[in-house]
């Protein structure tokens, strides 16, 4: 059976520093993949993510065990996030065309990393349709499908997160996954 | 069988698909279902909306966990702190081996060495307030022959005084609370005239 978190931040504490490479093994994946949604960059998503270890690892004497690990560790990178952002002001371009004469806009020819089959193509397309419909989502319910589906928490520990009732998380997921699949349309793989 | 609203339904189906809906009603689900061909439709959009999402995750950087490890500084509940208890007990035997040294030494006065002690304290503290005293004076002095000398030393004392409380404003200001939402508003990518059409 696998160890909980809590007893591994005991054991930690007790002098088995190599277990927290266990905690960073755990949650690396999600860790990195929610804030490479957040951030908007996968460099700063896995800078960042070693930055929150890092903190967590000084204050795991501060940790309360009543509450679970998962959610202490995606608080601190919540805030560590929101931090990076205020302080670098992301400046992102239009991926759109300001509009021709003719009042037709559309989206500029995207250079590529070089000819790729129609698959790949096709991947790479979704992908970014993905991330748009994602960041167009109202912020609530982008952060809660972020937590969802690249942090992996379960709704229970969203609910505590976010200090949310289950089922005002249940219903947010919901409305947040709706919106993504109307925005997906075509793109959704069939 | 009684019939239910599609909005519980979609919702259901969305549990479902997520891998969160309870046993019983995953059974009910699983009646309605292949008789209804909008709902089978519906979770096979689902399906794929949840395999979109997995499939546009990114894959950590290799050796990220050794990084990081290479890297764990060392945190004070990890410090050394064997010298804490030694220094405690000197600490404690040094007074105790004065009250008593000074307890001889002193006829019948057990608390000679604790006087001592407490008579330097004061001089201390009355030899620190007459500094501070003195400091505060001479400040007091100095400014007033500044601010009566000429106009113009009076006007850059003013200026001072006002640019000093414009410093204090700016350093005593609070930071703004942490509401995401302003900031991404901000930062969002201008997404042309469709946006926020929803």
């Amino acid at each position: 059976m696998q160890t909980q978190d809590e007893e591994l931040v005991e054991s930690v504490l007790a002098g088995k520093v190599e277990l927290f490479g266990e905690l960073i093994q755990r949650y690396q994946g999600r860790l990195v993949n929610y804030l490479n949604r957040m951030l908007r960059n996968e460099e700063d998503a896995h800078d960042l993510a070693q930055e929150v270890f890092l903190k967590i690892y000084g204050a795991l004497d501060r940790f309360d065990p009543r509450y679970r690990f998962s959610t202490w560790l995606f608080r601190v990178a919540q805030n560590a996030a929101i931090d990076q952002i205020r302080k670098r002001r992301l400046k992102l371009v239009s991926i759109h065309r300001p509009d021709d004469a003719d009042g037709d806009g559309g989206d500029w020819e995207l250079p590529g990393d070089g000819p790729t089959p129609y698959q790949e193509r096709r991947n790479v397309e979704r992908g970014a349709a993905i991330r748009e419909a994602i960041e167009e989502l109202p912020w609530e319910y982008q952060e809660l499908i972020t937590l969802r589906h690249y942090g992996e928490l379960s709704y229970d520990e969203i609910a505590t997160l976010k200090n949310m009732p289950l089922g005002t998380v249940k219903n947010k997921l919901f409305r947040g996954r709706q919106m993504l699949k109307e925005r997906l349309g075509d793109f959704l793989t069939d | 069988m009684m019939t239910m609203d599609r909005e519980t339904l979609a919702e259901w189906l969305d549990l479902d698909v997520d891998g969160q809906l309870g046993q019983a009603e995953r059974a009910r689900l699983a009646q309605i279902l292949p008789a209804d061909g909008e709902l089978a439709a519906e979770r096979r959009r689902l399906e794929a909306l949840h395999v979109d999402l997995a499939a546009a995750r990114i894959a950590v950087r290799p050796g990220f966990r050794e990084t990081v490890m290479a890297s764990l500084p060392a945190p004070a509940w990890q410090r050394d702190r064997s010298w804490v208890l030694p220094l405690a007990m000197a600490v404690g035997l040094a007074v105790v081996a004065a009250f008593a040294l000074g307890g001889a030494a002193a006829d019948g006065a057990l608390l000679g060495t604790g006087g001592a002690v407490l008579d330097l304290l004061a001089t201390t503290v009355l030899a620190a307030s007459g500094l501070l005293a003195a400091s505060w004076r001479g400040l007091a002095l100095g400014l007033e022959e500044l601010i009566t000398s000429s106009g113009l030393s009076l006007a850059v004392m003013a200026l001072g005084v006002l640019f000093l409380n414009l410093l204090f404003f700016t350093m005593m200001r609070r930071r703004r609370p942490l509401d995401p939402q302003p900031l991404l508003e901000a930062v969002a990518v201008d997404r042309g005239p469709d946006a926020g059409t929803d």
